[in-house]
């Protein structure tokens, strides 16, 4: 459970709010998509959230960031470590071990946790992601996404209920970007975790993800379903990466014909899948014969 | 093209806890420094050999000692031009050159090279098991329990961890300057300084980029953040590494004995001694060589008898 109340940041030297006025609440197990145009305020947003933000970064911060009903200014990073798990965009740069397992015992091992409680975690974290068979593997040989999948799960082994990723897939190819939000998405699935997700492939994440959140020069300029998010005019002119499959239906919309997406309870006019879109565009397109 | 990273061969020398490899390197680094005879440095050197073939780092060990070769060159250049002690003369210098005088190049400081060579290669090519045969995580361990704060040894680890990086990025940086017009080895010499300045300056900002990066990886995993912290691989020795121990402090022993009683001496000024051994010092050499190779022996031991 994260509460954001009237968040204002800026960094130190800076004359310009990187957020301003953030009012959010996420609850358990939301799959939240934050996007935007870069220097946004995203990851700014997603260091608040881990008290990297003050603890690391310094600079002035007012309002209130609670995740789980601690204030991250007045609680440590390393009390955040064990609730708020952040995977960043290069893999290069966020593992500290030469192999797998040590890695992933690192932050274990800075929280003081027993041999024994180290090694089932770690069996543990590598059975979530599936990453056992590179166990033993050295870290400086693995490839960007396989690098990506240890340092979640790195992070899992901390227990998180909050995984935050800022871009984590915006330096690897597709295959490895494929992986990585396999994983996040099963881990947000199956186990519940909370996932705060920053992304330009939309298109891929967008299907899965609770709610959608739009920053713009630090400030949150929408925040809804995606579908209802992903239609809005507004967004799409804001520099959001529309997905295909969406502008597809705007232009449909455009023509003047109507697209109606069956969901389960209800219809919607706005497909996120490619099979969403196909069934609706059959539809529309076998009413509007002649 | 011979990587400088270590690379886990799997050998008995790589299995061996890393107390038992330092220990060695010690050995061979003191018993080098203790003896002057170049017979005895000679057979030290040699006698790294089977710790360097067991751990199968011999390409590695090649390449270093390449470098290595050209060091003694050198040592043996210079000393034989800044020496002048010695009583054979082989050649004089009819012109003087400034500070060093006219050079007088006599036998005894073209071997006074040789010897000390000797002795480096001994240092240098048990250096190579340090480089090659302990992995980085494990030395950092030692360092840990050596009681070397914590936070430094992740340091020193952390700055060789992202050396092979750096090289990388400068190697990009490089490719994308040439890509658009630079060019890096042309124009003078001033010319070809600013050329690379205009490569060391990116570079300099994108490590900069990455150790704020890393640090705050490393933050959000609680680094450093308790007075307490735990170690999830541990250097436990068996009984078979206190052996080896027990041989290496032995071996050490051992040569301050020999040395103290005299052996292994050598005087090259002002006239180069006659190198002869007597049949107990050849010995009490053999017994020494021995002890120093007892690691790799016991290991290969050691492997065979877990394997049985």
């Amino acid at each position: 459970m994260i509460s954001i109340k009237n968040l204002t940041f800026y960094y130190s030297g800076g004359d310009k709010p990187s957020l301003r006025d953030i009012n959010l609440e996420i609850g358990d197990g939301e799959f939240v998509l934050l996007t935007g145009p870069s220097g946004g305020g995203k990851s700014s947003l997603c260091r608040c959230l881990n008290g990297l933000i003050p603890h690391f970064y310094g600079g002035k911060i007012t309002g209130k960031v609670e995740v789980n009903g601690l204030d991250v200014t007045k609680h440590s990073t390393r009390e955040l470590a064990t609730m708020v798990g952040m995977v960043f965009q290069d893999p290069e740069n966020q593992l500290v071990a030469t192999d797998v397992d040590s890695e992933l015992a690192f932050g274990l091992e800075n929280l003081a946790f027993a041999k024994e409680v180290i090694a089932r975690r770690i069996e543990e974290a590598l059975d979530t992601v599936g990453i056992v068979n590179l166990r033993h593997r050295a870290t400086s040989e693995l490839s960007g996404g396989e690098k990506q999948r240890v340092a979640i799960a790195s992070v899992l082994a901390l227990y998180p209920d909050i995984l935050v990723l800022d871009e984590p897939t915006s330096e690897l190819d597709p295959k490895g970007a494929e992986d990585v939000l396999n994983v996040v998405e099963r881990l947000n699935d199956e186990l519940g975790i909370t996932v705060i997700l920053v992304e330009h492939r939309l298109d891929r994440v967008v299907a899965h993800s609770d709610r959608v959140i739009v920053l713009e020069n630090g400030m949150i300029t929408a925040d809804g379903g995606p579908r209802s998010i992903l239609s809005d005019g507004r967004v799409s002119q804001s520099g959001v990466g529309i997905p295909p499959i969406i502008k597809l239906a705007q232009a449909v919309k455009s023509r003047g014909m109507s697209l109606r997406v069956k969901r389960s309870n209800f219809i919607d006019d706005t497909p996120l899948t490619v099979k969403e879109g196909r069934i609706a565009l059959a539809k529309t397109l076998r009413h509007s014969k002649p | 093209m011979v990587s400088y990273k270590y690379s886990d061969k799997g050998t008995v020398i790589h299995r061996l806890n890393p107390w038992c490899k330092l220990a060695w390197i010690a050995a061979v680094f003191v018993l080098a420094l203790l003896f002057d005879s170049p017979v005895y440095l000679l057979l030290l050197s040699l006698s790294t050999l089977p710790v360097i073939l067991a751990a199968k780092i011999w390409k590695e060990w090649l390449s270093v000692m390449r470098f290595a070769f050209f060091l003694c060159l050198l040592i043996i250049v210079i000393n034989a031009l800044v020496s002048n002690q010695g009583s054979h003369v082989l050649y004089q210098f009819p012109v003087a050159i400034p500070i060093v005088g006219a050079p007088r190049i006599t036998l005894e400081g073209i071997l006074w090279g040789i010897g000390n060579s000797l002795r480096l290669l001994a240092i240098i090519s048990a250096f190579t098991v340090l480089m090659f045969a302990i992995h980085p995580d494990d030395l950092m361990l030692a360092m840990v329990k050596a009681k070397l704060p914590y936070k430094s040894v992740m340091v020193t680890s952390l700055s060789t961890k992202f050396v092979p990086a750096l090289i990388d990025d400068a190697q990009c940086i490089a490719d994308a300057r040439k890509s658009r017009g630079l060019e890096l080895d042309r124009g003078g010499r001033i010319q070809r300084v600013k050329s690379y300045a205009s490569i060391a300056i990116p570079l300099l900002s994108n490590s900069l980029d990455r150790a704020v990066q890393v640090a705050e990886a490393m933050e959000a995993r609680a680094f450093g953040s308790g007075e307490k912290r735990t170690f999830y691989k541990e250097l436990k020795l068996d009984k078979v590494d206190i052996t080896i121990l027990s041989f290496v402090f032995f071996s050490v022993a051992f040569g301050i004995f020999s040395c103290c009683s005299g052996q292994g001496g050598y005087q090259y000024y002002p006239v180069v001694e006659a190198v002869s051994l007597t049949a107990s010092e050849w010995a009490m050499l053999f017994v020494l060589l021995l002890l120093v190779n007892a690691m790799p022996i016991l290991a290969l031991l050691k492997r065979k008898v877990s394997l049985d």
